[in-house]
């Protein structure tokens, strides 16, 4: 009994240890890669019934009162509108995409549409995967962004996926200013659905309902993208500065197409 | 090694990660939504044996380790760790009670969830703790135990040859 117990004692305690090695040799992100390229095609079919159970679950009611009928017109009506659900599926997505697809040629900046295939396991943390990576020409850092404003940063390319960092989360930055006072700040997650604009002046003149852009500042992303509307003001605890709470305008929990942009921001 | 590194379960914990991965965010409450990963954890302490409670918190670490944000590593730690401490507790209680499962079940979550992000926070990975954070792991440990009898459920089903893996408690 003893002997077939060492085994699980030796990965408790000698394996964590590797893995932390293999953090700091730099072999941790071609690793996880690794594995996410492993996975992709079952995150991919796993995104496919996600669709499904979306297009059921908004039509619950209708289908519940359409079974509940049983005459032969009836059953007619259950099959036209059956395929009227799924052509009005396909109605919005289709709107969603010509959108992504407008939005995309009035950037002038060149462009990769992906798909958000997965969101990370922790729910503490806010990063999805998406269904492109290097091979596509998915970068390190690049910004991410929908037709509504900014979506957050790739963190990790992989070969055939990308993780991106979303702005809500607790360790995302992006330095932003105020559309009308100009005022300069940094944009924080909280970990809640909520964005913080941190480090306002005292006296930038910065009101309630004005939008709040990125600054462009640190080259990470580019200038003039929208991130969301002050929806309240504070003083920060060291009382030096004002905070804001600023309301994404992006809807994070709906992310179904993005584009990570490829040019560098102008500066 | 034992009957934990089967085909079978090694296929139904990629099953759960695809469902965490892609199916969970889909059930959320606000910024509430189940994992059911780690859930099998506690199956394998009340179900099969509490001495499979560690090389299935390992599998299960490993896994989130490979497909999340945090530092490779960390998840493993923190489930395995977390898991030894829920070995002792499992085996000093009864555990047929639901309620005693259910308790447990949330416990040896919010615990292995606060360690990964106390080891992340230490390896600085991750910079800023607030109360939203805090709630967001308190509340996902809740939702998810919540489904835990259902969870019991349908891993029942799946592991058709559970009588198998039980071993007999002798007095």
């Amino acid at each position: 009994m003893r002997s077939k117990q060492r085994p699980y004692y030796f990965l408790a305690i000698v394996v964590p240890p590797l893995l932390f090695a293999l953090q700091s040799a730099g072999i941790a992100e071609p690793l996880r890669a690794g594995a996410l390229t492993l996975l992709k095609p079952a995150l991919l079919a796993g995104h496919a019934v996600v669709r499904v159970v979306d297009v059921v679950g908004d039509h619950w009611v209708l289908f519940w009162e359409t079974f509940q009928k049983r005459s032969e017109d009836r059953s007619r009506r259950v099959e036209l509108e059956s395929k009227l659900v799924g052509l009005e599926e396909l109605a919005r997505e289709n709107e969603r995409l010509r959108q992504l697809l407008d939005f995309r040629s009035a950037l002038g900046q060149k462009s990769i549409a992906a798909r958000v295939v997965a969101r990370d396991s922790f729910p503490w943390r806010h990063t999805v995967i998406l269904d492109k990576g290097t091979r596509h020409g998915v970068r390190k850092d690049m910004a991410v962004i929908v037709a509504e404003g900014l979506v957050g940063r790739v963190l990790e390319p992989g070969p055939e996926t990308a993780r991106v960092i979303l702005l809500i989360d607790p360790d995302s930055r992006v330095s932003a200013l105020a559309s009308e006072s100009r005022a300069q700040g940094v944009v924080a997650g909280d970990g809640s659905a909520a964005l913080r604009m941190l480090y306002l002046e005292m006296d930038g003149g910065v009101a309630v309902g004005e939008g709040v852009l990125t600054s462009g500042v640190g080259s990470l992303f580019p200038k003039g993208i929208l991130v969301g509307k002050i929806a309240a003001l504070a003083r920060e605890d060291s009382g030096l500065h004002l905070m804001a709470r600023v309301e994404p305008v992006v809807k994070f929990s709906k992310l179904e197409e993005v584009l990570c942009l490829e040019s560098s921001p102008a500066k | 090694m034992s009957r934990v590194f089967t085909g079978k379960v090694i296929l139904y914990l990629l099953v759960l990660l695809v469902c965490d991965l892609c199916l969970t965010p889909v059930v959320r409450t606000s910024a509430l939504r189940p994992t059911l990963l780690p859930l099998l954890i506690p199956y394998a302490a009340f179900e099969w044996h509490p001495k499979r409670i560690l090389p299935v918190a390992f599998l299960v670490g490993l896994l989130v380790d490979l497909t999340g944000a945090q530092p490779l590593g960390v998840a493993t730690v923190a489930f395995v760790g977390a898991a030894w401490i829920f070995k002792i507790a499992v085996q000093k209680t009864e555990r047929h009670w639901l309620l005693i499962q259910l308790v447990l079940t949330f416990s040896y979550l919010f615990v292995a969830s606060a360690a990964a992000l106390a080891l992340s926070l230490w390896l600085g990975n991750f910079s800023a703790v607030s109360n939203a954070v805090v709630g967001t792991l308190a509340g996902s440990s809740l939702v998810s135990t919540a489904f835990f009898p259902l969870f019991v459920r349908g891993t029942r089903l799946w592991f058709r040859d559970a009588a198998l893996l039980k071993q007999c408690e002798l007095f």
